[in-house]
């Protein structure tokens, strides 16, 4: 009976421990940086923001903003404690704004460090170029949207559903750096009088930015790299011979489904080669020529295998020649060619400004329509 | 007359399976491809082939006595004095790798959610229900073994989610950099599938004794599956330029997996993966205590087990390890358990097979 006793109480005292309350914050006492922004500003100087939602009602504005100079994140964290009320926590970070004139600092992509070293910060916050100052998006607050964390993040998200953009999480970003085989991109932003998706922005190995591609690229990027998911709308320009005024005449939209991309690479020569299939189905959502397409259905279904297999090479010539491997071809040829692979890993870009890329597009015109 | 306890075939295995699989399976990827890459998963294939063996080994040494637990027989092949320096030695390796897996899964939750809550706290929730369980007959903790492991069959679900951002031509080529660094690889899995030395202490209560080395088997192939499984999963997703950044790949991999209603479902799942790691300590400190209390002659081991649940406190408290001393334990564990899993049964068996030998031939000159 003695120890049935000692059990309870044993079990009572272990049951004081079980709620973990050694770290406990109430979210009243919490900032929570929804949006993370790094810049440099004209002096040289380092500078995070953040954005992070107010819950009182008696604020007028449902969000604030920080900016501060700051060598790292995590001293930037110590910098916000002392400005806003409540501690500072970035594991709820839905963005990450890296500014135009950071991506020219050399290294700057060792300050993702905390990201994965602190356990408790989140790892799937998206990463977004902006095409300027980092505080411009920060201060923007337009009465008809959501507040700005969310409206970037659905911006992107939303976005992603047609592969308009890419999304490239910390996790993603920090894999696309470490691997030797492919350089870095994100998503690319810019504030006009809204904010705007780019398309694309490509980084080279050292993380510095090398060019923006616009949405349609951004398509077949995503297309390269076998990540196949949404929907891929397409426009393209028939060779018709209509008109080309205000309205172009020789305008064919089309939706492309069930995409399969392989990707088989060789060596020879001294040269690594590489061989794309790309297999799919398309269905026409708009034409604006005159010409009818129930007599020369297979005509045009070659027809734009033949434009897309165009501008497929034209966008991988555009990326050799600025030496930049965003789909990665690379680890394409270390699946098959290890040895030579083995000697190039280290200048990879170099080697892939040599290669030779074949794409071959086989789309397979599925439905033209309602109408003829 | 009391009946004498035993367990299912089932049993046996999920008990074998379960001391296997702790905390190795975190890191395991990592060290895997630290020394072959991409291929590390062909080193896993093969420390199964060779755990089985020797588990076999194993099964083949009790076969001769079979109603014997590994104290009983060292008394009765060495005699009282040397069969006890053995026991000794014996209970050094159970308490030495009880503690590492303790000091570890401790340290895992320290590191990855409660990073300000005292090592003594964490270590008395460990220990104590270790206690309460440790305390019983090894029937009744391989009966725990067996309800713990179809509570958390779902996990292996979990692993499909990161799969499809991943990428399968990570894997390619196969065997790159020839055979020489999957074999050495094949080195590092050995804390990851210690455990089925629990064989030498649990075989005289099978109640099919026939079926002793097809538990071996299944135990392992079970354990094979987990690591293989998530071994793979983690390749493919991280790179293998990147993999070897990661202290524990496995818990980065589930930090991605997120819901629209549920984030850093790693804490979770690390949360509920205790049960499992607690199938590991278990069944270890009651090892431990059964040779402890062989060697001191007495047939109730829960005052032993009190005693290192007690010990292990106050030298938590005291040592406040840190991941560098548990990476060292780690190793040497696993060292005591290449002595304990892999030396062992195989000098007994031959000890075994020479003195039936030897009687033979003074009957017959």
């Amino acid at each position: 009976m003695i120890n049935r006793w000692l059990l309870l109480l044993v079990c009572l005292f272990t049951l004081s421990t079980v709620s973990g309350c050694f770290e406990q914050h109430s979210i009243e006492n919490l900032t929570i940086s929804m949006l993370v922004g790094i810049d440099v500003n004209e002096n040289g100087q380092l500078i995070i923001s953040q954005s992070s939602p107010v819950f009182s009602t008696e604020a007028k504005e449902n969000e604030e903003d920080y900016e501060v100079i700051s060598n790292s994140m995590r001293s930037a964290r110590d910098r916000f404690d002392t400005l806003t009320l409540g501690l500072t926590s970035s594991n709820k970070a839905q963005v990450i704004l890296i500014g135009k004139e950071l991506t020219k600092v050399n290294g700057w992509q060792s300050l993702i460090d905390v990201f994965f070293r602190d356990s408790r910060n989140t790892v799937s916050a998206r990463m977004v170029y902006v095409d300027g100052p980092v505080s411009e998006i920060i201060n923007f607050k337009p009465k008809d949207k959501p507040r700005l964390p969310f409206h970037l993040s659905k911006l992107i998200d939303t976005a992603l559903k047609r592969n308009d953009t890419t999304r490239t999480t910390i996790q993603d970003f920090h894999r696309q750096l470490h691997e030797k085989g492919n350089t870095p991109s994100l998503t690319a932003m810019r504030k006009e009088k809204d904010i705007i998706l780019l398309g694309t922005a490509l980084l080279n190995q050292q993380a510095g930015f090398v060019m923006n591609v616009t949405p349609g690229e951004t398509k077949l990027l995503y297309i390269l790299e076998n990540k196949t998911r949404g929907e891929f709308p397409y426009t393209l320009i028939m060779p018709m011979n209509e008109s080309e005024g205000i309205i172009n005449k020789n305008i064919l939209s089309f939706n492309m489904q069930k995409i399969k991309t392989k990707i088989k690479a060789s060596y020879s020569d001294g040269k690594f080669k590489f061989n794309v299939h790309i297999k799919g189905q398309i269905y026409l959502t708009e034409k604006l020529f005159n010409k009818g397409i129930r007599d020369s259905f297979d005509e045009l279904e070659q027809k734009i295998s033949k434009l897309m297999k165009r501008d497929f090479t034209k966008l991988v010539t555009k990326l050799q020649r600025a030496a930049i491997d965003p789909a990665g071809f690379g680890m394409y040829a270390r699946a098959y060619a290890y040895p030579e692979w083995k000697k190039a890993e280290k200048n990879w870009t170099d080697a892939f400004k040599e290669a030779d890329v074949n794409v071959n597009v086989n789309f397979k015109l599925i439905g033209v329509g309602a109408i003829e | 007359m009391k009946k004498k306890p035993v367990f299912t075939f089932l049993q046996f295995s999920l008990l074998v399976h379960s001391m296997q699989v702790g905390t190795g399976i975190l890191s395991l990827p990592r060290q895997l491809a630290e020394i072959a890459g991409t291929d590390g998963w062909i080193s896993i294939l093969l420390a199964w082939g060779l755990n089985v063996c020797f588990g076999i080994i194993m099964v083949l040494v009790m076969q001769q006595y079979p109603n014997d637990t590994l104290p009983d027989l060292f008394m009765r092949l060495f005699g009282k004095v040397i069969g006890r320096v053995f026991v000794l030695l014996l209970v050094v390796h159970f308490v030495f790798f009880s503690w590492s897996v303790l000091v570890n899964a401790m340290l895992y939750i320290q590191a990855w959610f409660l990073p300000l809550m005292p090592m003594t706290m964490i270590m008395m929730l460990f220990v104590v229900p270790a206690y309460m369980m440790a305390r019983h007959h090894i029937v009744a903790i391989a009966r725990y073994c067996e309800f713990v492991f179809f509570l958390s069959l779902w996990m292996g679900f979990v692993f499909i989610i990161p799969l499809r951002e991943g990428q399968f031509v990570h894997m390619l080529p196969l065997i790159k950099e020839g055979w020489l660094p999957i074999f050495k690889a094949v080195n590092s899995t050995t804390f990851s599938f210690i455990g089925f030395e629990i064989i030498f202490l649990v075989y005289p209560f099978l109640n099919r004794k026939e079926l002793a080395i097809p538990g071996v088997l299944l135990g392992n192939t079970f354990t094979l599956l987990l690591y293989l499984a998530s071994t793979i999963v983690c390749f493919v997703y991280f790179s293998p330029d990147e993999i070897t950044q990661y202290n524990q790949p496995f818990l980065s991999l589930l930090k991605v997996v997120e819901f629209r209603f549920l984030e850093r479902f790693d804490i979770i799942f690390l949360a509920l993966y205790l049960f499992v790691v607690s199938t590991a300590w278990v069944p270890y400190i009651y090892s431990a205590a059964y040779c402890s209390s062989h060697l001191l002659g007495s047939s109730n081991h829960s005052m032993h087990v009190l005693l290192f649940s007690v010990a292990s406190l106050v030298i938590v408290t005291i040592i406040q390890p840190s991941w560098n001393q548990s990476e060292l334990w780690k190793t040497w564990a696993g060292y005591s358990g290449l002595m304990v899993a892999y030396t062992l049964p195989v000098l007994l068996l031959l000890y075994v097979k020479l003195i039936k030998l030897v009687p033979r031939k003074e009957v017959h000159p």
